[in-house]
């Protein structure tokens, strides 16, 4: 499995597990289908910084990076490339 | 006086002036006057009397303001769908209001489609896009823009129905709130005045448009000559994003529910003397916790802010407090204040008796907001709307909220005496909620409590549920299931099992014990 892939499934496993939120897709729109509202947005990043030790700034965060499981993938894959 | 002749006012006075903002696009005052006059057109040739219900499958868009007013030059009453709520939630929606027209864009489409299917009802649609949107028969723009622009003259007046706005009903069956054109321009005569609306104010259009909010953001403002900046859902996610579009769209009036200020407040992004253009921040829906309150005065000395309070019952709303000073105590409670012109609040025991000032009552609203009732449904009209006992003819709605005459004449709210919540501005009902669960044959039994969180939230939705014999089932299972029976805003978000759920000394659910045990962990 390549990082992104494996990032992606570990996302899914976050919306599951704490969100209790089934994403059925990678490609899942969250934002049209309602699944990612202000709550989750803000419960999803403060979960991603604390088990994967990213840092995500909400001032600078677009919407469209947390469109669906695979854009925030790649999303964490260029910050995590930018702290490297 | 109608609620359309207000904007139609305007735009006889400044056709060529924005009327309506949203995402870089821009109405004009005429453009908005000549596409609802001819969409009226359209909707009479199609059949459409006074009375006749128009759903609308739209989007916040200034073309869902089209879509309103075309409906009531019509002479019909619209009726706003939550295009983020399941089909099975909409068809009873549709069953119970029975629409001959629904009015689509191609966000509402496949909703459009399927409770129209699931409710076995098929309204004539007008697609209000270039094309159909697969709506086979259906009538698009272009129909509506080749129409002519002479108004038809259904022989409205005032007390005619202008719409009805459906809410979260307690047994799972949404309540219909009538309401007439009397109701709104009277409340939008009251605010404009009070709030001093004149033309080119720059006002935001935040609430969405099945909230009856938004009637205020569109008749108050438009009928005053002023523009509404429409904000959609997703410029909301970000609370850093939001202060930006205030700032830079120069926004001087700001008009939403608590929980997005206190979003903005938690993420500390307004700054010291952040948006200049601003005069007036207010907010209505619930209580805006007084921590947020301070933080906003604190950066904001040059606004004016001010507390709405009212149910859609009673339109809008139907009272305001404007805030002295910035409060010191955090633990101070903001009065929901005097009532509106034509308005009364009462605060009755019991027996339908004034309480003592300061002595915790029911709350009562009385006066020209009062809705004429639920859409068909006489019983739980006469439950919520009752005759004045102190005056012959009267009617006064009861809130089911708690609350205490100050002093100084404003009233202080003080809770709910039922199940109702407020969850980031949303009311809901938990029965609502409990009801769906019922329906899950792999639930033993389920119990839904609200838990203050003391964050932007609000209150909290948790549901304690024990599975039936045998079954094993987790929390995104039953929320999987439920997504297709209620919106995204009523599903719950947290949840504990139980073996079996507690139970007080007469064997029933013991709803105190679970919201303890709620709020006893950590979110």
């Amino acid at each position: 499995m390549d990082q992104k892939a494996e990032i992606a499934t570990k996302i899914t496993e976050m919306f599951r597990e704490h969100l209790n939120i089934n994403v059925p897709a990678h490609d899942t729109d969250l934002i049209g289908m309602g699944l990612l509202d202000s709550l989750a947005l803000v419960d999803l990043i403060l979960k991603i910084e604390e088990e994967m030790g990213i840092a995500v700034n909400m001032e600078e965060l677009e919407i469209e990076d947390f469109r669906t499981v695979d854009t925030i993938a790649t999303y964490l894959m260029t910050l995590k490339s930018a702290a490297a | 006086m109608l609620l359309h002749d207000l904007v139609t006012r305007q735009a006889e006075q400044r056709a060529a002036r924005t009327a309506i903002v949203h995402a870089g696009n821009t109405l004009t005052f005429g453009d908005l006057e000549t596409q609802s006059d001819r969409l009226a057109h359209l909707l009479a040739e199609q059949g459409c009397v006074k009375g006749d219900r128009v759903c609308l499958f739209l989007p916040k868009r200034p073309r869902a303001v089209v879509g309103m007013l075309g409906t009531l030059k019509a002479g019909g009453a619209y009726v706003p769908i939550d295009l983020a709520s399941p089909a099975q939630r909409v068809e009873r929606i549709l069953r119970v209001c029975e629409p001959k027209f629904a009015l689509v864009t191609k966000e509402g489409a496949k909703l459009f489609q399927d409770s129209c299917a699931a409710a076995g009802i098929t309204p004539r649609a007008i697609v209000l896009e270039d094309d159909d949107q697969g709506l086979d028969g259906a009538l698009t723009f272009a129909d509506v823009l080749a129409a002519p622009t002479t108004r038809p003259d259904p022989g409205l007046s005032d007390g005619d129905l202008a719409h009805v706005l459906f809410t979260s009903g307690s047994t799972g069956v949404p309540k219909g709130v009538m309401i007439t054109h009397k109701n709104v321009v009277s409340y939008v005569e009251w605010a404009a005045d009070y709030l001093g609306t004149q033309p080119g104010d720059r006002a935001s259009g935040h609430p969405p448009l099945h909230f009856d909010l938004s009637t205020y953001d569109i008749y108050g403002n438009l009928g005053w000559g002023a523009e509404l900046h429409m904000i959609g859902p997703e410029l909301s996610l970000i609370a850093a994003k939001l202060a930006k579009y205030i700032r830079e769209q120069e926004l001087d009036q700001w008009f939403s529910v608590p929980s997005i200020l206190t979003y903005m407040a938690k993420f500390d992004v307004v700054k010291s003397n952040d948006f200049p253009a601003m005069k007036r921040l207010m907010w209505c829906g619930e209580v805006l916790p007084t921590p947020t309150l301070i933080y906003f005065m604190k950066r904001l000395p040059h606004v004016t802010f001010t507390n709405l309070y009212g149910p859609t019952e009673a339109t809008i709303a139907s009272s305001y407090y404007t805030v002295p000073s910035c409060p010191e105590d955090e633990r101070s409670d903001i009065p929901i204040g005097k009532a509106c012109a034509g308005e009364e609040l009462l605060v009755l025991d019991e027996s339908q008796k004034p309480t003592p000032v300061g002595e915790i009552g029911h709350l009562y609203i009385r006066g020209v907001g009062l809705s004429p009732g639920y859409w068909q449904d006489e019983e739980k009209t006469a439950a919520a709307f009752q005759p004045n006992p102190n005056l012959e003819g009267d009617r006064i709605y009861r809130t089911g909220d708690l609350a205490r005459m100050g002093e100084d004449g404003n009233v202080i709210f003080l809770g709910r005496e039922d199940s109702q919540i407020k969850s980031r501005g949303y009311r809901i009902e938990l029965g609502e909620i409990e009801t769906a669960l019922s329906a899950l044959d792999y639930l033993k039994e389920s119990a839904v409590v609200g838990v203050p969180t003391g964050g932007f939230e609000g209150t909290a939705i948790c549901c304690g549920y024990a599975p039936a014999e045998g079954r094993e089932i987790t929390p995104p299972e039953i929320r999987e299931a439920l997504v297709g029976a209620l919106p995204k805003y009523m599903l719950p978000a947290r949840w504990k099992e139980f073996d079996a759920l507690p139970k007080n000394a007469n064997g029933k659910i013991d709803r105190r014990k679970i919201r303890e045990l709620f709020a006893g962990e950590s979110s």
